[in-house]
């Protein structure tokens, strides 16, 4: 029996919830901040559905992932504006929203937590290498690695040359290697 | 040497995708509730500019302004062009035809009571 294709505000849906939580990780390992991930998740599927729902489903993932990262950019922009703000009128040393530095330490101590505790560490030893990466790296690997992008997409997306995502997705890879040197042989 | 390169190398990003999408699936309940909004009001937006579209096909609306447009041009051209002649005044016609200077017809009281007085001398 043939399928019944989907109508076009289903398959829009279908799309967004496929992408959604990877598309929040992504910004996450941006920005930091998940408020201001989740922030610029919703800008993007805004804008997503304004300019391109129309175009074809084959294009969408190339586009959704050209607005994400366009916001993503635009949020690091305003970002280094502001702190510059701050800086000028003496309110760098403002941490009053800094983490608590006895939060982050690690509990050792509870029962039966070495399993957890391994998988934990990867998992934030991972996210934090992919946040030290510089950004063009971070997005070259992250869209080739892991949203299996081709060089020609991502270069689609990230706005420069086949040639310079080769390099930017290159330098990830090893760079990520040497971080997770121990966790991930 | 290449290959087990290659293979290392594959092995690692295979080990890192695992990790991705188990980080991405284990979100917590909030995060997935005020992603599931987001969707929604995507969704919101998506259907009412479908809703908008029905009610007034692009071609309509291209065709319309261009109508407008055209129409607003020709009115102002006609009624612009008719009420600038001064065709009820022909004296007034005939000062602004004149190449004298404009203060000479603001103090044209003036200049007529001059030479009345002249006369009267």
């Amino acid at each position: 029996m043939k399928e019944r294709p989907l109508e076009p505000t289903e398959a829009l849906n279908c799309f967004l919830a496929a992408v959604e939580r990877r598309a929040f990780k992504m910004a996450q390992f941006a920005v930091i901040n998940s408020d201001d991930a989740l922030d610029i998740v919703q800008d993007a599927m805004l804008v997503f559905v304004r300019s391109y729902a129309k175009r074809p489903e084959t294009e969408w993932g190339v586009l959704f992932h050209r607005t994400l990262q366009s916001r993503i950019i635009d949020w690091q922009r305003r970002t280094t504006v502001r702190n510059r703000f701050r800086t000028w009128f003496g309110r760098a040393d403002d941490d009053e929203d800094s983490e608590d530095p006895i939060q982050t330490v690690a509990d050792t101590k509870s029962p039966n937590a070495e399993e957890l505790l391994m998988r934990g560490d990867i998992a934030a030893s991972l996210e934090k290498a992919l946040q030290v990466l510089p950004s063009r790296q971070r997005q070259a690997f992250l869209l080739r690695a892991w949203e299996g992008m081709d060089v020609a997409q991502t270069a689609s997306v990230m706005g420069c040359s086949q040639g310079s995502v080769k390099t930017h997705y290159s330098r990830a890879v090893h760079a990520l290697q040497k971080l997770l040197e121990g966790l991930l042989p | 040497m290449n290959n087990s390169i290659d293979g290392q190398e594959k092995a690692f990003l295979e080990k890192v995708k695992r990790e991705l999408d188990a980080a991405a699936d284990d979100l917590d309940t909030l995060t997935l509730a005020r992603l599931r909004s987001f969707r929604m009001r995507a969704m919101d937006e998506a259907e009412r500019r479908k809703r908008i579209r029905f009610i007034i096909p692009r071609w309509l609306t291209a065709g319309g302004i261009a109508t407008v447009c055209a129409m607003v041009v020709a009115v102002s051209i006609w009624f612009g062009t008719k009420q600038n002649l001064p065709t009820n005044h022909p004296e007034d016609l005939e000062i602004l035809a004149a190449q004298e200077q404009l203060d000479l017809y603001k103090d044209l009281d003036f200049y007529t009571w001059l030479a009345s007085a002249d006369n009267d001398r």
